[in-house]
């Protein structure tokens, strides 16, 4: 689990300040995004480890130059897909083809991917934070590839049907302050009817 | 209110159509709108998990911070406040309740100084700051939560609400941290 109480912007101040445990918790937190771009931009496996360690040694290179700590999963995605894309071009002067050709994407991703591969980790680095209970009921809804019946959410659960409108309601609830602490989602103060 | 909450499709169709207006369920349940403001944000229902990097991948990138030769350990320094206007007494012709609030700070630690200026107008306080001396580029000044970037000449200048408490000075190869600032001003007989 990672430290809820620093946000990524604190987490870089003791980064810069030559802490390594900050830096080693920074890399468990955004290591499966990295790793998400660098394996589905149709690189080699060799490839998409360079691309992964890459992103990270230039993270840490530009650290005392990194303007908007508070964006730092936008500028991981954003330099792996830099990476990515000048190592595809060397493997294409080399003429070499990656090890699972049927299975990457011809390009590196869009753009439009890309965001929505950094908010599913923003989502999921919210939800290790959150009690056992509340992940199970959140992840049966919003990650199960097919959509669950709330009786079906109720049975993984363990929770009776009658409780589960309301339990995942407070849960709602917790993942969005912890969002919202985390810097990923902005506080709304009032609860009208338009969002 | 409908008692049937709306299920994940009929939600992941909202949050498609949605354009600033919420009707019929949805502007009645507060559950329901809860949901949907999430989807808005995070539109990834459906996806599986990302997976974890193999762990010899994350452990050599976690080892990056603890080489010696790729960590320029930064150090640390704290300067001393050498000047403070608030210290001295006001010349004549500022004094009084009608005056502009401004303060005017000196900062110095091994060879660079800082000037800092802080003006209150009528909401806001307006701070220009300066570094001056040997010092290894690009200075960014922490203030509080912000960060300021120093322009060619090492100047600083940023509006806010409240003046700055808690200052820091990042530079290439060291950090400059600047005693806390408090900003009631000393009453005078």
């Amino acid at each position: 689990m990672t430290d809820i109480s620093l946000t990524d912007y604190e987490l870089w101040q003791r980064i810069i300040e030559g802490d390594s445990k900050a830096w080693g918790i920074l890399v468990q937190k955004y290591q499966p995004l990295v790793y998400a771009v660098s394996t589905r931009a149709g690189l080699s496996m060799a490839d998409a480890a360079d691309c992964f360690q890459q992103t990270w040694i230039l993270l840490f290179e530009h650290r005392l130059r990194l303007k908007d700590p508070s964006r730092l999963s936008a500028w991981l995605v954003t330099t792996a897909k830099r990476e990515a894309i000048r190592l595809r071009r060397r493997a294409d002067r080399r003429g070499e083809e990656p090890d699972y050709p049927s299975l990457v994407a011809p390009e590196p991703l869009p753009d439009e991917e890309l965001e929505q591969l950094e908010c599913q980790a923003q989502l999921e680095i919210a939800l290790r934070e959150i009690d056992l209970r509340c992940r199970k009921v959140l992840e049966a809804f919003f990650f199960a590839p097919e959509e669950k019946s709330y009786e079906e959410i109720a049975g993984i659960c363990g929770i009776s049907v009658n409780s589960l409108g309301p339990i995942r309601m407070r849960c709602l609830a917790k993942l969005k302050n912890i969002l919202i602490k985390m810097g990923y989602l902005e506080e709304r103060k009032d609860d009208k009817r338009t969002l | 209110m409908s008692e049937r909450h709306l299920d994940r499709k009929e939600l992941i169709e909202a949050s498609k159509k949605y354009k600033g207006k919420l009707t019929g369920h949805l502007a009645k349940c507060r559950e329901c709108r809860e949901t949907l403001e999430l989807l808005l944000k995070f539109p990834v229902v459906g996806q599986l998990t990302l997976r974890d990097a193999p762990a010899g991948w994350v452990s050599k990138a976690m080892a990056l911070a603890e080489k010696k030769t790729a960590l320029k350990r930064v150090s640390q320094a704290l300067a001393q406040l050498i000047f403070d206007s608030w210290a001295m007494p006001e010349p004549v012709g500022v004094r009084g309740p009608g005056a502009i609030e401004h303060r005017r700070l000196r900062f110095e630690v091994s060879g660079i100084t800082m000037d800092l200026r802080a003006e209150q107008t009528k909401k806001e306080w307006s701070i220009v700051a300066r570094i001056a001396g040997n010092y290894l580029a690009p200075a960014v000044l922490l203030s509080d939560r912000d960060e300021h970037y120093a322009d060619e000449d090492g100047m600083f200048q940023w509006v806010g609400q409240r003046p700055p408490r808690h200052l820091k000075i990042r530079l290439l190869d060291k950090i400059i941290e600047l005693p806390e600032l408090v900003w009631k001003k000393p009453r005078r007989k």
